[in-house]
C-alpha cells in the first residue's frame, strides 16, 4: 500500500515538473525570442507588441492587444501550425484543411456557401460596364482599341473537380458572365471569353495550376493566341506571337510553391515546375518599376536550383507600375490592366509591342486608370481579370 | 482575463503560482493575501475600469455581512440594505439597458451607463448575496478580515464563471486547507482536460455552429441539427471545460470548490437535467429562492407558481433579453409538465427513449437560449423539425465531415468514457495514463491556441 502510494507521489512529481517546466520554458522562449513581423505561409502581418497607455490599460484594450501579440509570437509557432497541418492533411484527412480544399492531385479553393443576390449583381455589372464603355471609347477616340479578357478562376475551371457538397460556385459564375458579357455588349465593349477558348482546345487539366489559383504556362499560351488574334482582327496590324518556332519552353528545376501549397505550409507537394517561354531570338529591352529603372528581364529568377519559386517569378509579382520599352516604334503600344493573371501574359505580351504599360489599380495610387490611358494613348488597351472580379467594382474594377 | 488565453496560462499562472509556493505554508494568511491581490489583477486585465464595480461589490457585502451579523432589526435592515444594493449594482450594469428602453417608451429619457457588462458580475454578486443570507439565517459568521472575503468572493478560478460558491464551503479552506504534491497534481490533471474541452472542443464546435446558422438561409433540416448538435456541444464543453479549469486551478492552491456539471447530457428527465447541470446556479436558486417561496409544500398553485418565478428568474439571470425568458420560461413549463402531466407516462418509457425526449426539450431549449431573437429561435426550431425548408444540403455533409474527429470526440466526452477507462485500468496505472493524456491535450491545445483565433467565452458574458 505504501509502495502504491510512493508510486503514485512520484508519478505526480514527475507530471508537476514537466508541466511546470512546460509553462516557464513556453513562457520564457515566447518572452525573449526576438519577434516576428510576417508570417510567411500564412501571408500576413503578426500583431505587433501594443502601446502601453492609460486609456487602453483602463478600456482593456491593451491586454486583448497583447494577448494576440503573444499567440502570434508564441515559441515554436511555425513548427506547432506545421505540425497542426501535418495532422489535418495525414492524420485525420479533413477535406478541407487550411481553407484549402484537398484533392488527390490538386489543390483547390473552399468556397463559403452563399445565396445570390441577383438584383445587385446586374447593379454592379451594369456599373463595371459603363466604366469599360467609357474606356473603350476613349481609347477608340485616338484610334486605338480595347479588349476585355475575362479568365476562368481556378475554382470555375475545375468545378467539377469539387466533391458535391462543397460550393463550386457554378451558379455565381454562370449569372455573373451572363450578366457581365451582356452589359458589356449594351456598352459596345468588345471581350474575349479565355474560359471559351479553353473549351474548345477541351479543357486541359494542365491550363491551370495544381497548387496555386492562376493558370499555368500552357493556360496562358492558349488565351495570349486568341488575344493576339482578337486584337490583330480589330487593329489590322501584323502583330508577330511568341510560338514554338521562334521560342522555346524552359522549365525549372525549383519546386513551385503555390499560393495554396503555400497555406499548407509546403507540406503538400504536386511535383509542379513553372515554365516560361523565351525567344529564340530575344529583343532587347528597358524597363521601369514604378518610375525607377529596373533590371531589363520579365522574370524573377532564384539564386539557386534548390529555392523555392512562386508565381511572382512571373514579372516579379504585382507591382502597380511596369514600363517596358523594346524601342521598335513601328509596332503599336500596348497597356495591360488587371490582376495578378496579367503577370505571366505580359511576359509574353512585350515581344509582340513597342511599349508595354502594365497597370496594376489595386496599388497604383497615381492618377486614376483613364488619366493614365489619356496621357499615354496606347494603341491597345487590354483590361485581365478573372471570373471572381467581374463585378468587383473596386481594385482593377476602379479606373476613375 | 480568461483561463484559456495565452496571458493567463503562460503568464499570469506561472507568475502566481511561483509566487504562491515561495511564500512558505505557514504564512497562511500572505498566500491568502497574495490570492486576493491576483485575483484583483486577473480581474483588472479586463480593463482597468471593472475595478471600481469590484470595490463597490466588496464594499457592499463586506459592510453588509457585518450588518446582518447584528442581531434584531438593525441586521435584518442591514443585510436587506446589502442585498438591495447588490442587486442594484447587477441592474445597473445588466439590465440598464431594458430599464431605460422602458423608461424611453414612457417618455422618460434617463442616462444609459457606459460602459460594457463587468465579465462574472453576476456570479460574483449571486455568491455575495449567499454571504448575507447565510449570516443572516445563523449558518455562517461575518467574516470581518477583508482579505479573506476578498478571497472568497474574488478567487480569480470562479470570478468570471463561477462556480458559484457558498460562503461556508472555502469559509474553512481559506484559514487551514493543505496544499499537497497529489492535490495539485490532480487540479493540474483537471485543469488541462478542462482547457482541452474549451480549446479544443467548444471553440471547434462553436465555428460548426457558427457556420451553420450564419449562413444563406433557410436552413435545410439537416442543417438545422448539425447547427443545433453543435451548439449543444459547445456550450456543455465551454462551460463544463471552465469549471473544470476552475476546480482544478482551486486544487492547484488546496481549494476544494464545488462541482458545477455532472454528465447532463445523459440524463433522461428534465428534472435530472437540472440537477446535473450548473449545479451550483440550481443550487443558489433552489436555497435562496424557491424554499423561501414554499418550495412544494405549500399547495399546487403555490407550487407552479414557485417553479415559474424560479424560471423567470433564472432565465433573467442570463442576461436582459426575451429570449433568455422564453428559454426560462421552456423549463418552468417542462418541469411542471413532468410532475404533473406526461411524468408518469414518461417513466414508463425505455431508458433510451426518455434520454432521447430529454434531450429533444435540452436543444429546442438551446435554440431559444442562443437566438438572438424569439422570432429567430421559432425559425430555427421550425426548421429542426422540417418546417419550411429541404431535409439537407451540401453545408450539412461538409460540416459532418470536416469535424469528424471533433464530433467523434465531443460524442465521447459526454459519456463516461473516462471512468470506464479509468476502472480498467491498474490502479498503478492510472496516474501514469491520466498525466500522460493531460500533458498530450496541453500540446494540442498549445498548438490549438496560436493557430487559431477563435476563443470567445460564453458564459464570461454572464
Amino acid at each position: 500500500m505504501k509502495q502504491k502510494r510512493h508510486a503514485k507521489i512520484t508519478w505526480d512529481t514527475v507530471f508537476l515538473c514537466l508541466v511546470c517546466a512546460f509553462f516557464l520554458l513556453a513562457a520564457l522562449w515566447t518572452a525573449l525570442r526576438p519577434k516576428a513581423f510576417w508570417s510567411y505561409f500564412e501571408n500576413r502581418s503578426l500583431t505587433p507588441r501594443p502601446a502601453l497607455t492609460r486609456e487602453t490599460v483602463v478600456d482593456g484594450t491593451y491586454f486583448q492587444e497583447l494577448e494576440k501579440h503573444l499567440c502570434d509570437n508564441a515559441a515554436g509557432r511555425k513548427y506547432a501550425l506545421g505540425l497542426s497541418t501535418w495532422i489535418d492533411l495525414e492524420l485525420v484527412r479533413r477535406p478541407v484543411v487550411n481553407e484549402v480544399v484537398v484533392e488527390k492531385d490538386m489543390l483547390l479553393a473552399y468556397n463559403g456557401y452563399e445565396k445570390l443576390d441577383e438584383q445587385a449583381m446586374a447593379d454592379c455589372a451594369a456599373q463595371e460596364a459603363e466604366r469599360l464603355g467609357r474606356l473603350a471609347r476613349l481609347t477608340e477616340s485616338w484610334g486605338g482599341t480595347f479588349l476585355y479578357v475575362a479568365v476562368p478562376s481556378h475554382y470555375a475551371y475545375f468545378a467539377q473537380r469539387y466533391p458535391g457538397w462543397l460550393n463550386n460556385r457554378e451558379p455565381y459564375t454562370a449569372l455573373s458572365k451572363e450578366l457581365f458579357f451582356s452589359a458589356l455588349d449594351s456598352q459596345n465593349v468588345p471581350w474575349l471569353d479565355v474560359g471559351e477558348v479553353w473549351s474548345r482546345d477541351g479543357a486541359p487539366t494542365d491550363y491551370m495550376s495544381a497548387t496555386d489559383h492562376h493558370w499555368t504556362l500552357a493556360g496562358c499560351l492558349s488565351a495570349y493566341r486568341e488575344i493576339l488574334r482578337a486584337l490583330e482582327s480589330r487593329t489590322g496590324q501584323g502583330l508577330e506571337a511568341l510560338t514554338g518556332e521562334n521560342a522555346r519552353t524552359v522549365t525549372l528545376p525549383n519546386s513551385f510553391l503555390g499560393s495554396r501549397g503555400r497555406k499548407l505550409l509546403g507540406l503538400w507537394d504536386t511535383g509542379e515546375r513553372l515554365s516560361y517561354l523565351e525567344p529564340l531570338e530575344s529583343v532587347p529591352f528597358t524597363r521601369r518599376d514604378n518610375g525607377q529603372e529596373a533590371a531589363p528581364s520579365v522574370f524573377s529568377f532564384p539564386a539557386s536550383d534548390s529555392e523555392t519559386l512562386q508565381y511572382g517569378f512571373y514579372m516579379g509579382g504585382d507591382i502597380p507600375e511596369t514600363v517596358i520599352s523594346t524601342d521598335r516604334p513601328q509596332l503599336p503600344s500596348l497597356l495591360i490592366y488587371g490582376d495578378s493573371f496579367t503577370n505571366l501574359l505580359e511576359t509574353l505580351m512585350y515581344y509582340s509591342f513597342d511599349t508595354m504599360y502594365s497597370i496594376d489599380l489595386r496599388g497604383y495610387t497615381e492618377m486614376p486608370l483613364l488619366s493614365y490611358v489619356e496621357a499615354h494613348r496606347p494603341r491597345v488597351v487590354v483590361c485581365v481579370r478573372d471570373y471572381e472580379q467581374l463585378l468587383n467594382l473596386s481594385g482593377n474594377g476602379n479606373i476613375d | 482575463m480568461e483561463l484559456s488565453t495565452f496571458l493567463f496560462l503562460f503568464g499570469f499562472l506561472p507568475l502566481v503560482g511561483a509566487a504562491y509556493f515561495l511564500i512558505p505554508a505557514r504564512f497562511r494568511q500572505t498566500r491568502n493575501a497574495l490570492l486576493a491581490v491576483f485575483s484583483v489583477l486577473f480581474y483588472a486585465a479586463g480593463g482597468l475600469r471593472l475595478i471600481p464595480v469590484l470595490c463597490a461589490a466588496f464594499l457592499i457585502n463586506y459592510l453588509g455581512g457585518l450588518l446582518a451579523g447584528r442581531p434584531g432589526r438593525g441586521g435584518r435592515w442591514g443585510c436587506t440594505a446589502a442585498i438591495v444594493a447588490n442587486l442594484l449594482l447587477l441592474s445597473v450594469y445588466k439590465y440598464a439597458g431594458v430599464f431605460t428602453g422602458a423608461a424611453r417608451a414612457l417618455g422618460v429619457s434617463l442616462p444609459v451607463p457606459a460602459g460594457l457588462l463587468p465579465a462574472g458580475i453576476s456570479f460574483y454578486t449571486f455568491q455575495g448575496i449567499s454571504y448575507l443570507v447565510d449570516i443572516r439565517r445563523g449558518n455562517a459568521d461575518a467574516q470581518k478580515n477583508p482579505v479573506k472575503l476578498a478571497l472568497y468572493l474574488f478567487f480569480f478560478p470562479h470570478l468570471v464563471a463561477g462556480p458559484i460558491v457558498r460562503y461556508r464551503e472555502m469559509e474553512a479552506e481559506i484559514d487551514s486547507r493543505r496544499e499537497s504534491v497529489a492535490l495539485f497534481a490532480a487540479g493540474m490533471r483537471r485543469f488541462c482536460f478542462g482547457l482541452g474541452k474549451k480549446v479544443l472542443l467548444a471553440n471547434t464546435f462553436g465555428q460548426i455552429a457558427g457556420k451553420a446558422f450564419t449562413g444563406p438561409t433557410p436552413l435545410s433540416a439537416g442543417l438545422a441539427w448539425v447547427g443545433a448538435l453543435a451548439y449543444t456541444l459547445e456550450i456543455f464543453f465551454d462551460f463544463s471545460g471552465y469549471s473544470d479549469m476552475a476546480l482544478g486551478l482551486g486544487n492547484v492552491f488546496g481549494f476544494h470548490l464545488p462541482e458545477n456539471f455532472d454528465r447532463p447530457y445523459l440524463s433522461r428527465s428534465v428534472k435530472e437535467f437540472w440537477r446535473r447541470w450548473h449545479m451550483s446556479l440550481s443550487r443558489w436558486f433552489r436555497d435562496y429562492i424557491y424554499i423561501p417561496l414554499g418550495g412544494n409544500r405549500a399547495g399546487t398553485g403555490r407550487y407552479i407558481f414557485n417553479i415559474l418565478a424560479v424560471w423567470l428568474l433564472t432565465g433573467l439571470w442570463h442576461g436582459a433579453k426575451g429570449t433568455f425568458v422564453l428559454w426560462g420560461c421552456w423549463y418552468g413549463l417542462l418541469l411542471l409538465g413532468e410532475r404533473f402531466l406526461w411524468g408518469r407516462w414518461l417513466e414508463k418509457l425505455p431508458s433510451f427513449c426518455r434520454w432521447a425526449v430529454t434531450m429533444l426539450a435540452v436543444i429546442v431549449g438551446w435554440m431559444f437560449f442562443r437566438a438572438g431573437t424569439a422570432q429567430e429561435a421559432v425559425s430555427v426550431i421550425g426548421n429542426l423539425f422540417g418546417i419550411g425548408c429541404g431535409p439537407e444540403d451540401g453545408r450539412t455533409t461538409y460540416l459532418l465531415l470536416e469535424y469528424w474527429p471533433e464530433w467523434a470526440a465531443g460524442l465521447l466526452a459526454c459519456v463516461p468514457l473516462k471512468d470506464l477507462l479509468s476502472r480498467r485500468l491498474k490502479p498503478g496505472t492510472r496516474s501514469l495514463t491520466a498525466s500522460l493524456a493531460a500533458l498530450a491535450v496541453l500540446a494540442l491545445c498549445y498548438m490549438a491556441l496560436m493557430d487559431g483565433s477563435f476563443n470567445p467565452f460564453l458564459y464570461a458574458q454572464f
